[in-house]
């Protein structure tokens, strides 16, 4: 099965936190969810958004200490994975919406 | 029909073809499949009112069969690049999304054999003419898809808008599209009460004539706020939101 950006960031969220597998994908989907995002084609850029403004209080709740610590942590990683070089922005309907007025 | 009606069916076909033009320009320049789609389809609805308003504009007897016919089958070729447009923007990965496009044009197509092989050409007898329901269903099914997806990703880009993901100008077509959606498929229901009571009374409806036009400016006017906002419609949207501005300050 292909490694999505999502199982990437899970991992990483796993390592840094001391969560469990399961722990880090659910408190991951959950923040993505609540971001409006879907996690089959999320972009650095919008990871990079959920893991600044919503992850550090998804941490928080689970008892998390160094919540801002843990999130920068894992942005480090993920931007020197070799995966956050995928682009899936173009076909996303966001973009293709954007797109859609332009003159 | 009468003058609602065909003032209505103008101006429709005057946006879908200039809407439809555009994003087979902005297609060139993208060279991005769904723009292409989205304005064949535009395009060849544009096509399809010119088809049906020649004939009422001049009442040339001679040329309403087939003119009639040429518009059905471009409202309906239309509605299959529309469908695969609604696909691969939304419903990409989803098999069943597949199947609804294959479903959608076969339905279509049987609908327009079906009918011929029963000399309704040109698909105005929905009480005797049971083929015209198959590409009605399919057309009312592809415009309440549009509708449904629109209003599916609308919260969604409320929340992404929110963390700066999307741009409130895009949230806001979601919008328009869901209500589009909605309103494709009240013209559906129009159109068939319409062409019931033509099969009846062999007479265009006042009432139906009336509810027609303004059908069809209403969803031509959500067509033009989605593809040319004004700039009075771009600053009320990007001023709407309370949690913008403040961001914005």
């Amino acid at each position: 099965m292909e490694t999505s950006l999502f199982d990437v960031a899970a991992q990483k969220l796993e390592r840094h936190t001391g969560f469990s597998q399961l722990e880090a994908r659910g408190t991951l989907r959950i923040a993505v969810k609540s971001a409006g995002l879907d996690p089959k084609s999320l972009t650095l850029d919008e990871l990079g958004a959920v893991f600044e403004k919503l992850m550090p209080g998804e941490l928080e709740q689970r008892g998390v200490i160094d919540t801002a610590g843990a999130c920068a942590a894992v942005m480090r990683d993920l931007e020197n994975a070799p995966i956050a070089a995928t682009d899936s922005s173009s076909s996303n309907p966001d973009d293709i919406f954007s797109r859609l007025a332009k003159s | 029909m009468g003058e609602s009606a065909f003032l209505g069916g103008v101006f429709a076909g005057l946006v879908y073809l200039i809407a439809g033009l555009h994003l087979i320009r902005l297609s060139w320049q993208s060279q991005k499949a769904p723009e292409l789609l989205l304005g064949t389809s535009l395009f060849l609805w544009g096509l399809s009112y010119v088809c049906w308003q020649i004939p009422i504009a001049t009442a040339n007897q001679p040329l309403t069969q087939p003119l009639f016919f040429a518009g059905r089958v471009f409202t309906h070729a239309g509605t299959i690049f529309f469908a695969y447009f609604i696909w691969i923007v939304f419903c990409d990965q989803a098999r069943w999304a597949r199947y609804l496009v294959y479903t959608i044009a076969i339905c279509l197509f049987a609908g327009v054999a079906g009918s011929i092989s029963v000399g309704d050409w040109e698909g105005i007898r929905p009480l005797s003419n049971r083929w015209w329901w198959l590409d009605w269903t399919a057309g009312v099914v592809a415009t309440s898809w549009v509708g449904v997806e629109g209003f599916i990703q609308y919260p969604k880009a409320r929340q992404r808008m929110r963390l700066g993901l999307c741009d409130p100008l895009v949230c806001n077509r979601y919008l328009l599209w869901g209500i589009v959606g909605v309103v494709w498929t009240v013209y559906s229901g129009v159109l068939l009460h319409q062409t019931a009571e033509f099969e009846t009374y062999q007479v265009w409806s006042i009432t139906m004539d009336r509810a027609n036009g303004v059908v069809e400016a209403i969803g031509v006017t959500l067509v033009w706020l989605i593809f040319f906002p004004p700039r009075f419609y771009q600053r009320w949207v990007c001023g709407a939101d309370p949690q913008l501005k403040a961001a914005e300050s």
